[in-house]
């Protein structure tokens, strides 16, 4: 792929700008978060293209951001931020991607590191075993239409309800685990079949289970409030809204493509189709969007207590004693309706917040923090690759300011799956994380080859960035210990 | 290509072989019709199979060559 030649101009600490001068028809510069490596590695794809384009956005507000783990995507760039007004602003499903609430949550445990790595394989095989992964298989839950229906409103909830969890687990979501604005009528009868058979399923590609260890405290406070404890074992669960949500975004980039025309809106990438966010299309996606964002807070919820279940059985104690209490559940992929305020010093007004590869990260003293945290920012979970770290940070006030409440989502890949396929070899990876303590178990040999450390960014170049620019600060450091992958 | 993932993720039906494509030209476009024959998913028998996500409209191109179209689609995994 040629270089990319564009302009890059640093306007702070890891910070550069695009500016909007680059390409008639941006409407804002377009800011990248980048330094070192990252940067280094920033031209080599179009990425930064897709920045400039993003900034054509009708109603976009501020600049076209792009977090430190910034990599090609579909339309958007993975790590994009953009913000539109919600007035007079557009939405589009290439701002959120097709799996929609891909995210992450971690649970903190009294489990030490030495217990977990006596019984690591079991406890692995246990997950393997529990919790269903990779194509044709079915969740541990049999759900019916009516069922979706109500997993659409309520997400994370209805899981809970149904005894797949604990009452409290709901205060400790996003959003409490599912977003208001969902309404099942918006999503179409190919969702919900896409959708029955998959409540509790892990996926595949970089979705993983990770049994990890807290090696590191950056934060003592912040780390004690969030319930980090070095040399504990934490569990960390990435997965989204599976096919209910991939079949969302397909049936509404189709709809999207024939509203740009309708509306007059003129795009350099027809992926990132969309419509004003007060259209009926636009309002529709954003009810439609929410309720697979709502699906994918249920599953996780439901694998939560899969895995709780399965570790208890292993090590032989109640899932209460163990810990495993919910630290956070983050989205990496959602459209949210916010207030912000364009820049520091100006009025806040709504704007909807597409977050594409990026997580929210709401500074200390927000209202939708939990109470036990808000003093000390939002935990911002930010998983690396299975063979490095995980990372724990804060939520800062300069983010709220300058990235809408955002930081990064994770390492960001290196290599694409096709080369990765031809460069490594799946039983020299599984080998190698053995020789270091970490074990794995994968559907395939050839989801293991894809999902390499080494077709991955380093997580902590990544993490490093996103605080030198003041937009998330460390807590903690988790190392993998045992891996599932889909 | 979407409605083939469709197919897969709800009947576990895959179209691996035998496809057929027929592609018409009117006066209001271009229709496309496709089917196919295949098998029923079963991981015993055709191993770990891929979670494809979607056909996106990244880089998407058509082009006629010798005897037909070739397609370059992205699909999202």
């Amino acid at each position: 792929m040629p270089e990319w030649k564009g302009p890059l101009k640093k306007v702070g600490t890891c910070k550069y700008e695009i500016p909007r001068e680059y390409k008639p028809g941006m409407r804002v510069p377009g800011i990248i978060y980048a330094g070192g490596p990252v940067l280094d590695a920033l031209r080599l794809d179009e990425a930064p293209e897709q920045v400039a384009n993003v900034a054509f956005l009708p109603g976009i507000v501020g600049a076209s951001l792009a977090m430190p783990d910034i990599h090609l995507g579909y339309g958007f760039a993975i790590g994009g931020v953009a913000a539109t007004s919600a007035g007079d602003g557009v939405i589009s499903p290439g701002g959120v991607g097709y799996d929609i609430n891909c995210g992450v949550r971690i649970l903190t445990s009294r489990i030490s590191a030495a217990e977990a790595r006596a019984r690591i394989e079991d406890l692995v095989r246990a997950l393997f075993s529990a919790i269903p992964s990779g194509v044709g298989s079915e969740g541990a839950v049999k759900t019916t239409h009516p069922d979706l229906v109500k997993i659409c409103a309520s997400g994370a909830s209805w899981a809970v309800e149904r005894g797949f969890g604990r009452q409290h687990d709901i205060e400790f979501c996003e959003e409490n685990g599912a977003m208001k604005q969902a309404d099942p009528e918006a999503v179409s009868d190919k969702a919900f079949k896409r959708g029955l058979g998959q409540v509790g399923t892990l996926g595949s590609g970089n979705h993983f289970i990770e049994i990890s260890e807290i090696e590191e405290i950056y934060d003592q406070d912040i780390a004690a409030a969030y319930g980090l404890e070095k040399g504990f074992c934490a569990l960390q669960i990435h997965s989204g809204s599976r096919g209910f949500g991939h079949q969302v975004c397909t049936d509404y980039i189709s709809v999207m493509v024939d509203a740009v025309k309708r509306y007059g809106i003129d795009l350099p990438d027809r992926q990132l189709a969309c419509a004003p966010v007060k259209s009926p299309e636009g309002r529709r996606y954003f009810a439609a969007m929410a309720a697979a964002a709502n699906y994918a807070w249920a599953n996780r919820q439901v694998m939560t207590h899969l895995a709780r279940q399965a570790m208890a059985r292993v090590l032989g104690r109640p899932d209460t004693e163990l810990g495993l209490d919910l630290l956070y559940d983050v989205a990496h992929n959602i459209a949210k309706m916010e207030k912000h305020a364009a820049q520091r010093g100006a009025p806040a007004s709504l704007v909807c917040v597409h977050r594409k590869g990026a997580t929210r990260a709401f500074g200390p003293g927000h209202p939708e923090i939990p109470q036990r945290y808000r003093k000390h920012g939002q935990p911002v979970l930010v998983p690396g690759d299975m063979g490095r770290c995980s990372f724990v940070l804060a939520g800062t006030e300069r983010a709220m300011h300058e990235a809408f409440g955002s930081c990064c989502h994770g390492a960001g890949r290196a290599m694409s799956r096709a080369s990765a396929k031809k460069s490594l070899r799946g039983q020299e990876i599984a080998s190698q994380l053995k020789a270091r303590g970490i074990f794995v178990k994968a559907q395939s040999m050839g989801s293991l080859v894809e999902e390499a450390p080494d077709a991955y960014k380093d997580v902590s170049v990544v993490v490093d960035i996103a605080e030198q620019a003041g937009l998330g600060k460390k807590v903690a450091k988790l190392v993998p210990v045992g891996v599932i992958k889909g | 290509m979407n409605e083939v993932l469709f197919t897969l993720d709800t009947t576990g039906l895959l179209l691996p072989v035998e496809c057929a494509v027929d592609i018409t030209q009117s006066a209001s476009g271009f229709t496309v019709r496709a089917g196919g024959k295949g098998d029923r998913y079963s991981r015993d028998r055709h191993g770990p199979l891929r979670e494809v996500k979607a056909a996106t409209l990244h880089g998407l191109d058509l082009a006629a060559v010798e005897g037909g179209i070739r397609a370059r689609i992205v699909f999202d995994v």
